[in-house]
């Protein structure tokens, strides 16, 4: 199985290794070290520090769109009957 | 032979309870899938078929929605086999998604004041729509669904690196098709020679 993270350890120097990493700070899937040193590039990088924001804003806006799907009420009902009758009791 | 596999009484409160409060989830992921309200719910009712069937397979305490995803995604796989050509896996799309960076600049000045807007849901589902299924899969189970590049590798079968470069892409063809949609909207013009990128 692979690692959470495919990290190659190497200390971020740069705007390239902190974006390379931007997704992963912005998903949860850095270490912790791993995320105070990229956090620590962007906020005080006004480049990086852009596209994170942007990026962020992107994301949340994604987040808020999954309300906007949900199941019918019918649909719902048509599988509450079908379930009871493969044998649902509760 | 339903009976035999089916969980006996005490089990099915259990069953309801971790389930179906995940029903919007996986009726989403379904929607992602089929792109059809329809065919979803096809796959939404045969994927909890299968999971009250197999119910005592379920480890308990490990992700009921992440267990859910993966028979939903096998279900949608297997409807389609009949007559469908495989699909193309991680090139496809790989060409708009180097269009899409090469008007990375043009891309931002159209989201910025999109984002900014509250009625963005439609434009955003309408969008994933629009891209490839590989990419749209990976986006709706780590972005709409909050799992994580682990979970989501082991729902779509493929390694934790390909997650991320499915997630990757698939945000920026979204992001592309967002900012077209701000142009359809008059918020920015035409993609030009790109000014912005250094
Ligand atoms: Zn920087």
């Amino acid at each position: 199985m692979m690692h959470h993270t495919h990290d190659d350890g190497a200390p971020i120097k740069d705007c390239r290794g902190a974006m390379n990493k931007l997704f992963d700070l912005l998903d949860g899937e850095l270490t912790p070290e791993r995320e105070r040193e990229v956090r620590s590039h962007i906020t005080s990088c006004p480049d990086c520090f852009t596209n994170h924001d942007f990026e962020e804003r992107f994301l949340k806006a994604l987040q808020a769109a999954k309300k906007s799907v949900c199941a019918s009420e019918k649909m719902r009902d048509r599988l509450m009957s079908a379930l009871r009758a493969e044998g649902l009791t509760r | 032979m339903t009976e035999e596999l089916a969980p006996p009484t005490d089990e099915h409160a259990e069953f309801s309870a971790l389930t179906l409060t995940a029903l919007d989830d996986v009726y989403r992921f379904a929607r992602s899938l089929t792109r059809d309200e329809a065919d979803a719910e096809d796959v939404v009712q045969e994927t909890y078929l299968r999971a009250f069937r197999s119910w005592r397979t379920f480890q308990p305490g490990t992700d009921v929605r992440r267990w859910l995803f993966t028979i939903a995604r096998n279900v949608f796989l297997r409807s389609r086999e009949r007559g469908q050509r495989e699909v193309t896996l991680d090139d496809d799309g790989a060409e708009a998604v180097d269009a899409a960076q090469s008007k990375e600049g043009w891309v931002r000045r159209g989201l910025d004041p999109l984002l900014a807007r509250t009625d963005l849901a439609p434009a955003i589902q309408q969008a994933l729509e629009e891209i490839p299924e590989t990419f749209r899969s990976a986006v709706v189970l780590v972005d709409l669904e909050d799992q994580s590049y682990e979970d989501a590798a082991q729902v779509l079968e493929i390694p934790v690196g390909t997650v991320r470069s499915r997630l990757f892409r698939g945000r920026k063809l979204l992001q592309e098709k967002l900012a077209l949609h701000a142009q359809d909207l008059g918020l920015i013009s035409t993609p030009g020679p790109d000014r912005s990128d250094a």
